[in-house]
């Protein structure tokens, strides 16, 4: 008995992850399921949202918001040609917005916008050779401004555009997809990603992912 | 005590109890989609299903599933929208079989190459309140001739997130009416490969008691996650008669090949689970004492009693539009005849057998899903179960081993509607590869070739 108890003590312990102070119930109950609850998600398309600012966030859930929510009965639709795939995770968000109080959703800003991004995965480099010239000094002959000139040094935001640092690398390669391909539309960044190739984008998507 | 002496009407008997398990095996419930769930939250399919792919789950699908389905809107939500938390699913196919009848001209696979609907589901699935909800099917089956309708599956929890320090405990309350229903992987039981099949293709001679309880038996049990790693429960089950018979609508109890349980009877799971990037483990075991009356229209007496414990595990690789799932899993049972022994139904007092189930799927987008899986079931020899003779009166098998390989293409031409076609073959039969039936067929003159419609609304 008292082997099976320190047994059990030992996985328990194991199984223990530091985390953080109480978060929201709906941080909890249904955004943490995708975006775990510090943030840093683990699935390459699903956005970091640690240290994103409460106004980006909730600015973006605004934004799903102008959409009407997707029918779960798709015969009565047609059928958009799926591009650049971000047309199913945006989907899921649209779909969420509409079904969270906005009490809620500024309670979900507020935990992510203090939680801490934790540093990410192995870098490219190659990837960080391309990624950085366009990050830092964009590209004058194509009329590609740096990124950096917005998002600030190293990735980190600015009150104007949202943190990319750390972001994941999968997950920024849909959506400056959907900026070129005009998807996913933004008067800055429309104009900014259609002036780029596919395999700029995907060093680009890889380098960030590196900042921290 | 004397046992009597089996005659013809013992065998009868037997492979009457052994036909009715199969059919209600055959028939067990496999509605897989929950179009109300989309409602509730928002999300498409694919959201908590991988590639939209019924009905495999994705890393949100499982905690949608943990946390009691209570993510998402009430039935009406903020914005003063009303969904109405039910569902409609149904299902039709065609079996097509080379070898459809044997060497003496009798129909061995029934209805080859028939188009005929299989089913008609309504579900009701919903968060009932922010910590409760329930998933509750009930389905009109074709029965070859006849329609039935009875409980399909049904699971209802009650679930509250605890925090003590920096961790957290998901702590649940489930009842549902089939042991591994309210599981969140699909390496074992209820949602296993293949997902799907043809009621009208050959099956297993033989399966696990924690597979043979579905709309049979009523349960309460308790789980915990805890900082969604290490996931461990505890369950009973009964049979779904009494209290339970809301669970078990349309099941006939009387009914010789029914799996009656006698008095409670203990089902556990646990196991650990991770995610790194695009990649997520799971390393699980399960397992389930139970004592079941051999004979259903007389549920007094000894019983049989079979004890399964098994291993799983699953691994997925995630991508936006690539998604890979592998997933293997080891069943052994021990098997004690105390109640078909004295009654002839079976040759040997003790038993046992094992059941292995490896499969991969791979997604792409939310369009194409492709699978194959490997099925090995195996159990001790039985003359009396699954004695095989020629015209001649000799022995040809008796053994219950079936090994089988499974591929299958699923297309969804909307969310709504996926297109299935599958082919199983066959690579032994009753223990052996040729003359399976003592009459010259093979285990390859079982292979089919299934295409079916399944839509969810």
């Amino acid at each position: 008995m008292k082997r099976a108890s320190l047994i059990l003590w030992l996985v328990v312990a194991i199984a223990t992850r530091a985390r953080s102070a109480h978060p929201p119930n709906i941080v909890i109950g249904s955004c943490s399921g995708c975006h775990e609850l510090n943030g840093n998600s683990e699935l390459p398309y699903i956005p970091r949202l640690a240290g994103l600012s409460q106004p980006y966030l909730t600015s973006r859930i605004a934004a799903f918001r102008k959409s009407p929510r997707p029918p779960v009965d798709e015969l009565l639709h047609i059928r958009s040609r799926p591009v650049a795939n971000s047309r199913s995770a945006n989907a899921l968000m649209v779909g969420v917005s509409h079904t969270v109080s906005d009490n809620d959703l500024a309670d979900a800003a507020q935990w992510y916008a203090n939680q801490s991004p934790l540093p990410s995965r192995n870098q490219n480099l190659d990837a960080v050779e391309t990624g950085a010239a366009l990050y830092t000094k964009g590209d004058a002959s194509r009329n590609v401004n740096a990124c950096e000139s917005c998002h600030g040094v190293k990735g980190r935001g600015t009150d104007t555009a949202p943190r990319l640092a750390a972001q994941n690398a999968e997950y920024l390669r849909i959506q400056l997809e959907s900026f070129r391909i005009s998807q996913r539309v933004s008067p800055v960044m429309s104009a900014v990603a259609s002036r780029l190739d596919r395999e700029e984008i995907r060093l680009l998507a890889i380098y960030l992912q590196g900042l921290h | 005590m004397h046992r009597a002496k089996p005659n013809g009407s013992t065998r009868k008997v037997t492979r009457q109890f052994l036909c009715a398990s199969l059919l209600l095996l055959a028939l067990a419930p496999r509605m897989q989609a929950v179009p109300s769930f989309a409602r509730q939250t928002g999300q498409k399919c694919s959201a908590c299903h991988v590639g939209g792919d019924w009905p495999q789950l994705t890393p949100w699908g499982r905690f949608f599933k943990l946390s009691g389905y209570t993510a998402g809107a009430a039935f009406i939500d903020q914005e003063k929208s009303f969904h109405l938390p039910v569902g409609a699913l149904g299902q039709a196919g065609l079996t097509w079989a080379p070898q459809a009848t044997n060497a003496a001209g009798q129909t061995v696979i029934a209805h080859s190459s028939v188009l005929e609907p299989y089913e008609f589901t309504g579900e009701v699935a919903t968060k009932l309140t922010n910590f409760m909800g329930v998933f509750y099917e009930y389905e009109v089956g074709n029965t070859f001739p006849g329609w039935r309708g009875g409980s399909a599956a049904v699971d209802i929890r009650a679930v509250h997130f605890f925090h003590v320090g920096n961790n957290e405990i998901l702590a649940g309350i489930d009842s549902n009416n089939n042991p591994t229903v309210q599981d969140v992987w699909n390496s074992s039981g209820t949602w296993s490969f293949p997902f799907y099949r043809s009621p009208e293709a050959p099956g297993f001679l033989t399966g696990p008691v924690i597979s043979s309880l579905g709309s049979q038996s009523g349960s309460i049990g308790a789980y915990a996650l805890l900082d969604r790693h290490l996931y461990m429960e505890a369950s009973v089950y009964r049979v779904g008669t009494g209290f339970f018979r809301w669970m078990t609508a349309g099941t006939p109890f009387s009914l010789r090949g029914i799996t009656y349980l006698d008095g409670f009877n203990p089902y556990w799971r646990a196991y650990w689970t991770d995610t790194r990037g695009p990649q997520t483990w799971m390393l699980g075991t399960l397992g389930m004492r139970a004592s079941v009356f051999p004979d259903a229209s007389r549920p007094t007496g000894p019983t049989n009693t079979f004890a399964d414990s098994g291993i799983d595990a699953q691994y997925q690789y995630l991508q936006d539009r690539h998604k890979v799932t592998l997933r293997a899993s080891y069943i052994y049972e021990a098997r004690n005849f105390n109640g078909s022994f004295p009654l002839a139904f079976v040759s040997t007092p003790k038993g046992n057998a094992k059941f292995i189930d490896l499969s991969g799927s791979y997604s792409f987008n939310t369009n194409w899903t492709f699978h194959a899986g490997y099925l090995l079931s195996n159990g001790n020899r039985d003359a009396l179960r699954y004695g095989v003779t020629d015209s001649a009166g000799h022995e040809v098998s008796n053994s219950p081993r079936t090994t089988a390989y499974v591929l299958e293409v699923d297309r969804h031409l909307t969310q709504n509607i996926q297109l299935i076609a599958q082919y199983r073959g066959f690579l032994t039969y009753h223990g052996v590869q040729n003359n399976i039936d003592g009459m010259g067929r093979s285990a390859t003159d079982n292979n089919t070739l299934w295409l079916s419609v399944f839509f969810a609304f």
